[in-house]
């Protein structure tokens, strides 16, 4: 018997029977979403803090599978993005989006130039300001009840975005920090649910920021340690400008 | 792919400027998993046409983890189904020529899957003049 896979089916019952009893908590008792995800702005640095950094560089390593990778991500305001994760052996996986077009590139799965939901998220996504700006990103949210993540008792908010698929994002009560999101994306493979773990809160500059992020997404896991982030730094212009090979296939759809 | 909870597409986005020449896919017992996945792909779409004797019929994805003495385990998450509708596990690529090369052919240098290919290029190439 899998010994792992037995008390994590011991840990799921655990935590269904937590979640019934949470449920019991009448919507009244529970604090607004609204007063949740400001709690979060404030605890993690505050608006004055967020509202101070208008592009940034993120850099670190992802683990999947025993395959290491490094990871760089440029994000500039209002809406620029550019993510290149370098696999040694495989090579390099880009993704981007310059605000009006969202597009990845793989060495595993070629060009790609993102339509529909698939683009919808990506520019969501791409949003610099969508943590501090969230009355703006998403009109609808409510908490809906609470549960525990890694040990800790949680609010769980429901996050409807103008268009696109509800996130739901799992609040720390006692600290206020965000622990888990879970959040289905829709792309050329199909509907495929995350589920993200966000650990290791420590400052950078003025804001808190997670530096081990862990997902789970179609039976496999495979994690996000951020080294370092930059605030603010000169990101030249180009860094997110279309790819040839994305130009080449927007030039191909004009024809 | 199919997972216990989802279904996942196996998907390939074309380079804007793909190679279209006459494209010969090379397999025999010893080509598993992904090469499996790839060739019988490619035949599903008419791509290419696949050579040499069928293949390790190995073809479950799957994913490792390390166990806690540092050991590797490798265990499947999913069935793959081929575009054509066809599950590779237990059952491999079936090859369009199918090529087995003799001992003699080996110990003498020569590869026939491999000049049963290229013939088989060679004549594409002269159709298309």
């Amino acid at each position: 018997m899998n010994r792992r896979f037995f008390a994590g089916n011991l840990a799921v019952a655990g935590l269904a029977l937590a979640c019934g009893a949470a449920s019991a908590l009448r919507a009244d008792d529970l604090p607004k979403a609204e007063t949740v995800l400001d709690k979060f702005i404030e605890v993690t640095g505050g608006k004055a803090a967020y509202q101070k950094v208008h592009s940034e560089i993120e850099s670190g390593t992802m683990a999947i599978s025993g395959i290491t990778a490094t990871h760089t991500t440029f994000k500039a305001e209002p809406d620029k993005v550019y993510t290149e994760i370098v696999i040694q052996g495989v090579g390099k996986i880009e993704e981007g989006s310059n605000g009006k077009v969202a597009w990845s590139n793989s060495a595993i799965q070629g060009p790609h130039v993102k339509e529909g939901e698939e683009k919808e998220f990506s520019l969501l996504m791409a949003r610099f300001d969508a943590d501090v700006n969230w009355r703006s990103v998403f009109p609808k949210v409510e908490t809906v009840g609470t549960e525990t993540v890694g040990g800790k008792d949680c609010y769980k908010v429901v996050l409807t975005p103008k268009s696109g698929k509800p996130m739901t994002r799992y609040f720390d009560k006692e600290s206020g920090l965000l622990l888990k999101v879970l959040m289905t994306t829709t792309s050329a493979m199909g509907e495929v649910t995350v589920e993200s773990t966000l650990e290791d809160y420590r400052k950078e500059g003025d804001l808190l920021r997670p530096h081990k992020i862990g997902n789970k997404a179609m039976g496999q896991q495979f994690s996000i340690t951020i080294d370092k982030v930059q605030y603010n730094p000169e990101i030249p212009a180009s860094k997110f400008d279309l790819p040839q090979e994305i130009q080449a296939l927007l030039n191909k759809d004009k024809k | 792919m199919l997972m216990k909870d989802a279904k996942l597409n196996f998907v390939l986005f074309p380079r804007p400027e793909p190679f279209r020449g006459p494209l010969a896919v090379l397999v025999d017992g010893c080509s598993a998993s992904t090469s499996e996945i790839f060739a019988e792909g490619m035949k599903d779409i008419h791509r290419a046409r696949v050579f040499g004797a069928r293949t390790a019929a190995a073809a479950l994805p799957s994913t490792f983890e390390v166990l806690p003495n540092g050991d590797g385990f490798q265990y499947a998450i999913a069935n793959y189904i081929s575009q054509g509708g066809r599950p590779l596990e237990g059952t491999g690529v079936t090859p369009d020529e199918e090529v087995k090369p003799t001992r003699r052919q080996l110990l003498d240098g020569h590869d026939p899957a491999l000049e049963a290919a290229l013939g088989w290029i060679d004549r594409q190439k002269r159709s298309e003049r």
